[in-house]
């Protein structure tokens, strides 16, 4: 095929790929042509294809050259570089003769760029060349040029048709864009910031020319473009020049901001010239050169702003609307300190106003309104100025304050009713993003009311408290919940509540809760919310004004029937009982009737129930008497034995889903009660008065049969349940471990018998066996504090499982690594208060040795659980104890026997086997036994010299040195730093982190 | 010290003008009502379509003298039943760790977002508690009924 032929013919190809066609067959023909572009044909193929007589095709002939330079640019000879740039701008002036459209133009642009890219120590005024180019019509030669016209730039430009000049701001755009886009070393390499430098003369005259046309209105693009094209330069030279060589670089930039100004005024350029200064303001807002910031600031007080402010007003927001908020905005955080402290000044109140009017629409945060969201942040930084500047002059009140103080107020009352929720109805129809955004606007009015708090004080509750009870007067629900909402978000910022008391007593004290008991009366859900998260913020409230606590109460157990506010309803009925139990023990009984008519109602979730079932147990925990205590938690049990009846009931019947709610739920209300009943920890302990009926054994006798009715009622769950049921295991283990921490007997304090029967009972195979294991060390823990007395009995009876269960296991922590770190870390809890039980009965000797060499091989075994608690195992047996003589000494044989091993094990560790992140814990044992064991020095050192020693990294040298500063050290702190370097050693320097 | 606050004020800036849907972030304040710039109060959100989705949990980050050449330490209040949580709450994540993954260039929206991230996808390397991580290793099926549970209890609002 000749030349002609196959240029022809891809021509025709090229055709082909703008006209329909299926996927296949335009990805076929893409292929094709994209092989054909990086083939030795390629540069030819773009001279031909540019000139066609179809666009399209020049179009593709102009990207066939960029994709030549980016792929085949080292296939040039060096004097084709040359020619290649006269070709390029040889095209580009042809083309430009002849009218040619700007897609073709644009991307001869980047064909240039891509050059320039590429070449550019050869090409640095390149600016200034493709503007001498277009004056001539023609290529001129660079050097000449170069040598000759160094300054001609202005006589040039002005020279120059419009449609050269847009080629122009073309290029001097694409430039800095593709500049910017590449990485930051090979803009170092290439040093192409000093030669975007070196045109940056060329552009500024540029720009001027044509800013300064003298019928702008018939090149609105040109203008358009042109100051997109400044706004590129700025940010770009932002980021680039600042940092390395200061301002002065900027300045020729800066300089040229004031030429486009008069673009802000002209109603065709107005879009694109606030988005350009919005551009600048935002990421160099403190170079913007005070003329240009006179300008804004004449714009902004103007009719013209004036105008777009009032379309906003009214939610009109087109598209010069939304520009001049974003421009307002933009200066409003550049100029933010004089703003304020202008605020009494007449430009200030006229720029304030402004922004304060951004707020003004009625339209909702988010589903209607985007402007307020970015308003507010204004706001916000402006209240934190306020409050920055009050707090560093003291004693005399600037005047400017007073003003500004006013304007918050203003805002304040805007967002009261901004943050209105709308119908129920309204609100089901927003989109999930509306909802979302809406809350953004709630939750940022909550961030502004904390901040101004500090300026107001009690004077916003007032306020507030005003107008809750106005709203409540005239039942406007949704007003009422705005006002409560924002009541909720200053509940930790009141710091005097003597103050805050005398307005609360006003609202709380008013019909507010009856108001929302009233059955007839309907109130959202979304107050009766709002209300109880006001009950739970102001907890401490209540608990100085019991007077309340009967009718909120009563309002709480109507609204927990409400599916929307339930769970929040049962936390506030706990929160109270729970901080006021001591005032509510009067109306125990009511409240009991509460629960009883709300669970006949059958309307409350098995979370809310475990809830109320917590908080009337927390007020029997205060009742008196403590046959009055049995009563009332034999009523309270009465209900768990209802859904432990229902739950076998239904497992009776097959119906396991039913059975295992309802069981799980009942033992979760156990769980609840006994952590309720136990006595608060803030209480002050009164050693010398003890009731003379408080005698422990009478107590534990009275408390038997509420005890044994809980035991029946486990048992009764887990028989219908089934003891593989895991979270059965689980929740019997959190009821029994409430009681442990009550030095008093009490229906939850277990006895041990039952308790070690419970734990014996489990096997390999049971399921969350770690909880039963961690609930008998919790135990044996719960035994050795102060007061307590010791359970020899259980240490021994839990001992023999947990030597069961690793027979069971085979003596393999890999086989059940979960229960074998349990186990080992029950058998922690032995040390140092039970190591007689678990050193000195011969009977278990061997089984001592077999669990020895078990945490042994727990620490080299792969699986990190049992790792872990086997380096704190023996981390606890290094220590020295004061026990007795016969422990110590078996004690020490068993170090004796198994030291040596251990520390093989754990010099291992810190030889390179232990992850690095563990380190800290493997570095323990060995901090401990330097101190204590004698013949330490001798365990290490054998075990670096070891054959099993893991890394051959460090030699002979390495080790004695380690071994030395560890021996030096003495067990102090600076051991770990040592331990991770040894460590690293170990691995090697090369070591990337892998965790 | 000047670099630290210096540092959250952007990090505050940054915060406020673009941040992920469904999280906070802000200084806690002191009972003058003036910000405590190094100590936040956040909420992740769980990940949508993830088990963790509806849920948010709040945690607190608390930032040293030398941040950000060293990283803050976010802890979960109440401390947050995950294989990757210490008992105390701690988060525990290679990104937060001086001698790990931290670098100063790394935001406070990164810290969330990489919190929001562990959340379904748990490190099972480096365990923080062996409660949540025993079960996602032994009874995953337990573990995200567990999950679900939890997610009901902190829901979003």
């Amino acid at each position: 095929m000749s030349d002609a032929l196959f240029f022809s013919s891809i021509e025709k190809l090229v055709q082909r790929l703008y006209q329909p066609a299926s996927p296949q067959e335009v990805s076929q023909i893409e292929t094709c042509l994209q092989e054909l572009q990086r083939s030795d044909k390629g540069w030819n193929m773009a001279d031909v294809l540019l000139a066609s007589e179809d666009p399209n095709v020049r179009f593709f002939g102009a990207l066939t050259f960029t994709v030549k330079i980016n792929c085949n640019w080292d296939s040039l000879k060096e004097a084709e570089v040359g020619q290649l740039l006269h070709r390029l701008l040889n095209w580009l002036t042809v083309r430009i003769k002849y009218n040619e459209g700007p897609l073709v133009v644009k991307k001869l642009c980047t064909a240039l760029v891509a050059y320039f890219l590429r070449s550019s120590a050869s090409w640095e005024r390149c600016l200034l060349h493709l503007i001498c180019s277009l004056s001539e019509g023609e290529p001129v030669n660079y050097d000449l040029m170069m040598a000759e016209h160094y300054d001609v730039a202005s006589r040039v430009v002005t020279s120059l048709e419009a449609p050269q000049l847009m080629t122009a701001i073309w290029f001097a755009t694409t430039l800095v864009e593709e500049v910017g886009r590449t990485s930051s070393e090979s803009r170092l390499t290439h040093r192409y910031h000093d030669r975007l430098l070196n045109n940056l003369g060329d552009f500024a005259q540029l720009l001027r020319t044509i800013m300064t046309l003298p019928k702008p209105e018939s090149n609105m693009t040109l203008v358009e473009e042109s100051i997109k094209c400044l706004q590129i330069w700025v940010v770009y030279g932002h980021g680039a020049w600042d940092d390395r060589s200061g301002q002065m670089q900027l300045t020729p930039l800066r300089a040229l901001i004031p030429y486009t100004a008069p673009a802000l005024w002209d109603q065709d350029l107005f879009e694109v010239a606030a988005d350009s200064w919005t551009e600048i303001l935002g990421t160099f807002g403190q170079f913007f050169p005070p003329e240009s910031m006179e300008h804004l600031e004449t714009f902004l007080t103007g009719p013209n702003a004036q105008d777009l402010l009032s379309l906003i007003v009214k939610g009109d927001y087109e598209p010069d609307a939304r520009a001049y908020s974003r421009l307002l905005l933009a200066y409003g955080e550049v100029k933010l300190t004089d703003l304020a402290r202008q605020s009494h000044t007449a430009k200030g109140i006229i720029l304030t106003d402004s922004l304060m009017q951004l707020l003004a629409y009625d339209g909702y945060a988010g589903a209607e309104d985007d402007i307020c969201t970015p308003a507010m942040e204004f706001w916000q930084a402006y209240a934190e100025f306020v409050i920055d500047e009050e707090h560093e002059t003291d004693d005399q009140m600037e005047p400017w304050v007073g003003s500004a103080r006013q304007y918050l107020l203003r805002v304040l009352e805007r967002c009261w009713s901004k943050i209105r929720m709308p119908s129920e109805d309204i609100y089901a129809q927003w989109t999930s993003e509306a909802k979302g955004d809406f809350k953004v606007f709630r939750v940022d009015v909550v961030d502004l009311l904390q901040s101004v708090y500090a300026l107001f004080g009690a004077s916003i509750l007032n306020n507030l408290s005003n107008l809750a009870l106005d709203a409540l007067q005239r039942q406007m629900w949704l007003h009422l919940e705005a006002t409560l909402f924002c009541l909720n978000a200053l509940a930790d910022s009141i710091s005097d509540e003597d103050i805050a008391d005398a307005t609360l007593l006003t609202l709380f004290g008013s019909e507010l809760f009856a108001a929302m008991t009233n059955g007839a009366i309907d109130v959202p859900s979304k107050t009766q919310q709002t209300a109880v998260s006001l009950i739970i913020s102001f907890a401490s409230f209540f608990q100085r004004h019991p007077q309340f606590l009967l009718s909120m109460l009563n309002f709480l157990f109507v609204a927990i029937r409400t599916s929307a506010v339930a769970a929040v309803a049962a936390k506030a009925i706990l929160s109270t009982a729970d901080s006021c139990r001591n005032a509510l023990v009067p109306e125990i009984d009511v409240l009991l009737e509460q629960v009883h008519n709300l669970l006949l109602a059958e309307e409350v979730e098995s979370a809310s129930q475990e809830r109320i079932f917590g908080a009337i147990a927390a007020v029997i925990q205060a009742v008196p008497s403590e046959e009055q205590k049995i009563w009332s938690l034999s009523k309270l049990l009465a209900f768990v034995e209802r859904d432990v009846q229902t739950c076998e009931e239904f497992a009776e019947y097959q119906a396991l889903a039913v059975a295992e709610e309802k069981g799980l739920c009942a033992l979760r209300c156990l769980v609840s009660i006994g952590k309720y009943l136990r006595e608060p920890d803030d209480i002050p302990i009164d050693l010398e008065s003890k009731p003379v009926s408080q005698d422990e054994l009478y107590v534990a006798t009275i408390w038997t049969s509420s005890q044994d009715r809980m035991v029946n009622d486990m048992a009764k769950i887990a028989g219908a349940l089934g003891t593989d049921n895991g979270d059965v295991v689980e929740l019997t283990c959190q009821v029994i471990r409430t009681g442990f921490r009550e030095s008093f007997p009490g229906p939850f304090v277990f006895s041990p018998r039952f308790i070690e029967d419970y734990v014996i009972s489990t096997s390999l195979r049971s399921p969350r066996l770690e909880f039963v294991l961690d609930t008998a060390g919790a135990m044996l823990s719960a035994h050795t504090r102060a007061g307590t007395t010791r359970i020899d009995l259980s240490a021994t009876r839990f001992l023999v499982h947990l030597f069961q269960l690793i027979a069971e296991m085979e003596y393999n922590p890999t086989n059940e690594p979960e229960v074998s770190s349990s186990c080992i870390d029950l058998a922690s809890k032995y040390v140092p208060h039970y190591l007689h039980v678990f050193l000195l009965n011969p009977e278990y000797r061997k089984h001592v040795m077999d669990f020895m060499l078990f945490t042994i091989r727990s620490m080299q075994c792969q699986e990190i659980m049992p790792r872990r608690s086997a380096v704190l195992f023996w981390t606890g047996l290094f220590i020295r104890y004061d026990v007795k003589a016969d422990t110590q000494l078996a004690l020490h044989k068993i170090l004796e026997q198994y030291g040596p091993l251990a520390t093989q094990a754990i010099i291992n560790n810190i030889g390179g086997d232990a992850v690095r992140s563990e380190l800290e814990n493997w570095a323990n044992p060995l901090r401990q036994m330097v101190s204590t064991q004698i013949r330490s020095k001798q365990w290490i050192k054998d075990a670096l010299s070891s054959d099993t020693f893991p890394s051959s990294k460090v030699g002979d040298a390495e080790k004695k040195q380690f071994l030395e500063q560890v021996m030096h050290l003495r067990g102090s702190k600076k051991t770990v730093q040592m331990v991770k370097d040894f460590w690293m050693a170990c691995r090697g320097t090369s070591f990337a982190y892998t965790s | 010290m000047a670099l630290c606050q210096n540092r959250l004020q952007e990090e505050r800036k940054q915060w406020r003008r673009d941040h992920p849907f469904g999280f906070f972030a802000k200084p806690v304040r002191t009972s003058q009502g003036v910000l405590d710039l190094k100590n936040w109060e956040c909420g992740v959100p769980g990940r949508d379509k993830t088990l963790w989705e509806g849920g948010l949990f709040k945690l607190t980050v608390a930032f040293p003298d030398e941040y950000p050449t060293k990283p803050p330490k976010c802890k979960f209040i109440p401390p947050l039943f995950h294989p990757n949580v210490y008992p105390s709450g701690t988060v525990c994540l290679s990104i937060l760790n001086e001698e790990e993954g931290w670098k100063p260039a790394i935001t406070i929206k990164q810290i969330l977002l990489g919190i929001q991230d562990l959340l379904n996808d748990p490190n099972p390397e480096s365990p923080a508690q062996a409660e949540a991580y025993n079960l996602f290793k032994k009874d995953r099926q337990a573990y995200e009924k567990k999950i679900k549970q939890i997610v009901k209890e902190n829901p979003a609002p």
